[in-house]
């Protein structure tokens, strides 16, 4: 069997060039993807890589958003945060930051409804944002002594007379190795390696009266092991690079490759060093992902879904309100449904939730909580070519009845096609 | 209820800048058009619209957003610059509301060379983008395409625009004798306003069919008591139309005809009433006739389902509160005004994160002086839980006092500062205050304006005070926009988050209002419900407006 993680040497046209931008971020203008078409794979992958030089009054624009986000947590409103976050995501000129930062807030989910701090929960979207390119360890060691964290998973009393497994659990089973690459005993010792990991004043403090300093063993490493230790014991174990290659792929990919491409993609991230910029430089650029049988199907969630019409279409919409459709479409960030985030693909479409998002979609065309910026007066057959390819992929011919383009976009995105991506 | 903001926005941009005399107009409407504004002298509506910052106004409405939109912004004032002069007569605007937003057309009357050709090359060669394509003709009008500039086209008597090539349909009925379901109320509004300056004729029928504003004056009991009246006004209109003259001092009036009676339950009072004492410093005052005592016995009929736990709770609360005495008694003895009084706030020793004006609630009340003390005591509880709720949010806790003005005794409360940085929550300039005056329950966001509420109420007779009947609201511009100056970056944010507008956009509708209001010296709103119809008049008094001079 071929390499599937080897360079990709098909053609990088317009069509590869969309279903780029789709994954990495949230979708583009039609005139962004014949940008990148024309660059090639190699410019592309740069610019959505974040080296490329940006315009300030986008740079700009973002950053003012970012710090709006921190306002709005202090002030404690919980709508208007999810709102600045979606804004800045639709805003960003860096979206592959934006996306990994949701897929990392999904794989750490921590919920506000149990930590009630949203300043914390911010900081711990920044750390995302922050750190979720760079390397696997550095994240993983930030957000386990992240505030909000530490709040929902109940590390913050965790000491040595009354260890707290759960954090040590979550560590093991949801961030780092999986189901069944541990035992009961590891979790038991790994508490104790985590007992004095504490917080005073809302930050993180290690309290070393509360450490247990006796011997550990956890998944065969023995000594006087800590907090960190126990992180650094638990990527050492190759399933680690493997549990985290096929929530990877199920992100990217919209499914889970066979086994044998899941080692691949493993054996990839464990060559960079699980630095996560590095390895999506090679995972973008492969075969596999460019794969035919991974290019459709996946389904969009509900804040992939509404960021990504309104970057399509340069569109506008009421922050407050996106937060509120994202939640009646079954997604309300910073509160994920439990410690396993959210359910993904076909879980995400039910009779409940995909009235929600045709609501969305007419709300969008009729221009009901925001202008949309495509507007044009005659709409051609060239322009809406060009709004069917970047909704769906492929040219629709729309019903006659639609005269302008903002209908049209809404024909478009109602159909099942643009709930892929 | 976009719409409606669509509406207030377009007519305030547009009223204090149109400069005209009255003149028949000799056009017809189309059937199906939504919104119709007649002016007698376009050129000045136009040049002053395109010169203006008001028309920054209009970012947030689908039409005006239309408008200023580079590229359309850009067509408009070509095409006027190229069609300037040759307007002679009367001239409409219509809009059609549809599915994509709005259409509008433009028509006037023309005496230049109808052939098209002069305009049209006079156009091409201002932009390429606007570059003209003949598209024949239909029902005697010549049309010209013109990319995204819109359409033109011309007959022998009249001048045609539209920003949008759907609106043709639209337009050609201009010249279609047999859908002419707007001529009626157009005969009909033109009886009332023969010396305006302007007409606005609106199908509010048509324009709240989707049932929007119904829906937003009943979300919560709060905004039954506020808004209900006014949305019965609307929602019962089949049409209105409003009309208004044009000076210093600018009158407006407007009507809207009811399709049949309003709700008997609930509506707005017309009682004439004796106006409050103004306070130093007001910005504003807001007066409502509310029978208070009725929405309580009502309140199971008018509130929605969704709505009712929330009240019950609220009445359980406050009996809680009141020890004894049952809520339910108090509100039988509770009058029908309702004033609402604001003032700008002075910053404090900290400045102030938002700095919202001052403001407090001034209702009419029978309480026995029995019932007076246990409503202060009631404040004085809800000030404790509140409290107690501040140490689980980790806030500052309250601090209650009390001051003496005039004899009377007025509660309050103020944050205490944080012992770690020393700050006060000054974030909503927050001294939450109560007292008993002249009958009166005067419930206000500040110590010093319920101190000079109970001054004003006490060194006044309210017998020689002015009777005034329907006066709902007076308002100061430049306190208002001085408000809007010093809430400014807040202002930004809040519309950033609510329409998802860039922050360059959202500073410019911003500074737009704020420029607006600081021009308005003084708005007065007045309200009269009749059997069959609702007026409202509304007296603008500007400062240094410059109509039509830019």
């Amino acid at each position: 069997m071929r390499d599937m993680m080897r360079p990709y040497t098909g053609t990088f046209g317009m069509k590869e060039a969309r279903h780029l931008l789709c994954r990495a971020g949230f979708g583009a203008t039609y005139s962004e993807v014949t940008a990148h078409a024309k660059l090639g794979l190699r410019d592309s992958l740069a610019l959505v890589l974040g080296s490329g030089v940006i315009e300030d009054s986008r740079y700009r624009n973002w950053q003012h958003k970012r710090a709006m986000s921190a306002r709005v947590a202090i002030r404690g409103e919980i709508e208007a945060l999810q709102g600045a976050w979606l804004l800045s995501a639709v805003a960003s000129p860096f979206p592959l930051q934006e996306k990994m930062a949701l897929f990392w807030h999904d794989h750490f989910a921590t919920a506000n409804a149990k930590v009630d701090d949203l300043v914390a929960m911010n900081n711990q979207m920044s750390l995302f944002l922050h750190k979720g390119l760079g390397r696997f360890r550095e994240l993983l060691g930030a957000v386990a002594k992240d505030p909000a964290m530490l709040v929902f998973l109940d590390g913050s009393k965790n000491s040595k007379e009354n260890p707290n497994e759960n954090f040590a659990r979550e560590v093991m089973e949801l961030f780092t190795l999986g189901i069944g690459h541990y035992q009961e005993r590891d979790i038991k010792e790994a508490a104790r390696a985590f007992t004095g990991w504490q917080l005073a004043s809302g930050q993180f403090r290690f309290v070393k009266n509360a450490h247990d300093s006796g011997s550990k063993s956890v998944l065969g490493s023995k000594g006087n092991l800590g907090g960190d230790d126990v992180l650094d014991v638990c990527l050492s174990q190759k399933h680690n690079a493997e549990f985290l290659a096929a929530k990877l792929c199920r992100f990217y990919l919209g499914k889970v490759p066979p086994r044998q491409q899941i080692i691949e993609v493993a054996e990839a991230l464990r060559q960079e060093k699980l630095h996560m910029r590095k390895f999506l430089a090679r995972f973008f650029a492969s075969e596999l992902f460019f794969d035919s049988a991974y290019r459709i199907g996946r389904i969009k969630s509900p804040v992939e879904f509404v960021v990504s019409a309104l970057r399509s279409l340069d569109a506008k919409f009421s922050a407050t309100q996106l937060a509120k459709r994202c939640r009646a479409m079954g997604q309300e960030l910073f509160n994920p449904p439990g410690v396993a985030g959210w359910p993904e693909g076909r879980d995400w479409i039910n009779s409940a939730t995909i009235a929600a998002r045709y609501r969305f979609v007419t709300d969008l065309a009729k221009g009901k909580d925001g202008i949309l910026k495509v507007r044009s007066k005659l709409p051609e057959r060239t322009q809406l070519d060009e709004l069917s390819f970047v909704l769906l992929g492929m040219k629709v011919k729309p019903p006659r009845r639609f005269d302008a383009l903002i209908e049209n976009a809404g024909f478009f995105l109602a159909q099942p096609e643009a709930q892929l991506g | 209820m976009r719409k409606l903001l669509f509406l207030c926005t377009a007519f305030l941009a547009v009223v204090p800048l149109v400069a005209a005399s009255a003149q028949q107009p000799s056009h017809k409407i189309p059937g199906d058009c939504q919104l119709y504004l007649e002016v007698s002298h376009p050129r000045e509506l136009v040049r002053s619209v395109l010169g203006s910052n008001l028309i920054a106004v209009g970012r947030s409405t689908n039409l005006l957003a239309a408008f200023t939109q580079e590229k359309g912004f850009q067509a408009i004032t070509k095409i006027w610059q190229t069609i300037e002069g040759k307007l002679t007569g009367p001239a409409s605007i219509g809009v059609r509301f549809g599915v994509a937003g709005p259409s509008v057309f433009f028509c006037g009357a023309y005496s230049g060379n109808p052939d098209l050709k002069e305009i049209a090359q006079a156009i091409a060669s201002l932009d390429e983008t606007f570059r003209p394509t003949d598209r024949g003709t239909q029902k005697g009008i010549r049309w010209l395409a013109l990319g995204k500039a819109g359409i033109l086209g011309v007959d022998k008597e009249f001048l045609y625009w539209s920003e949008r090539p759907s609106s043709l349909r639209e337009v050609s009925r201009l010249k279609d004798e047999n859908s002419m379901g707007n001529q009626r109320r157009y005969l009909l509004a033109q009886k009332e306003s023969r010396q305006a300056d302007f007409l606005v004729l609106v199908d509010t029928e048509e324009l709240l069919k989707d049932g929007e504003l119904d829906e937003d004056g009943r979300k919560n009991a709060f905004e039954i008591l506020l808004l209900k009246g006014f949305i019965d006004d609307l929602t019962h209109a089949k049409f209105g139309y409003a009309w208004g003259t044009l000076g210093d001092v600018i009158k407006l009036r407007a009507r809207l005809v009811n399709k049949k009676p309003r709700s008997k339950s609930w509506q707005l009072l017309d009682r004439s009433h004796k106006a409050l004492p103004s306070v130093p410093n007001q910005s504003a005052e807001f007066h409502l006739e509310r029978d208070l005592a009725a929405f309580w016995r009502q309140r199971i009929d008018l509130v929605p389902e969704s709505g009712r736990p929330g009240l019950a709770q609220f009445a359980q609360t406050m009996n809680i509160f009141l020890a004894g005495f049952p809520f339910s008694d108090l509100m039988e003895k509770t009058g029908r005004g309702i004033d609402i009084v604001v003032r700008e706030s002075v910053a404090g020793d900290s400045p102030p994160d938002m700095l919202l004006p001052e403001f407090a609630l001034v209702l009419d009340t029978t309480f026995s002086s029995r019932e007076k003390e246990r409503f202060m005591v009631a404040y004085q509880t809800a000030i404790g839980v509140i409290n107690a709720d501040a140490g689980e949010k980790r806030r500052q806790p309250m601090l209650q006092g009390s001051l003496q003005v005039d004899g009377i005794h007025i509660l309050t409360a103020r944050f205490l500062a944080d012992p770690n940085t020393g700050k006060r929550e000054t974030e909503y300039n927050f001294t939450p205050s109560l007292a008993f005056a002249k009958d009166k329950l005067i419930l206000s966001s500040s110590s010093k304006l319920a101190a000079d509420v109970v001054h004003a109420l006490q060194s006044s007779n309210l017998e020689d005070q002015k009777l005034r009947q329907g006066d709902r609201l007076s308002m100061s511009g430049p306190a208002v926009a001085r408000m809007f100056k010093l809430n400014r970056d807040n202002m930004i944010e809040a519309r950033v988050l609510s329409e998802g507008e860039d922050e360059d956009e959202s500073a410019a509708f911003v500074d737009a209002v704020t420029s607006l209001a600081a021009t308005i010296r003084t708005l007065r709103i007045n309200h009269v419900s009749l059997p069959k119809s609702t007026v409202w008049d509304l007296y603008i008094k500007t400062d240094s407006l410059d109509r039509g001079k830019k």
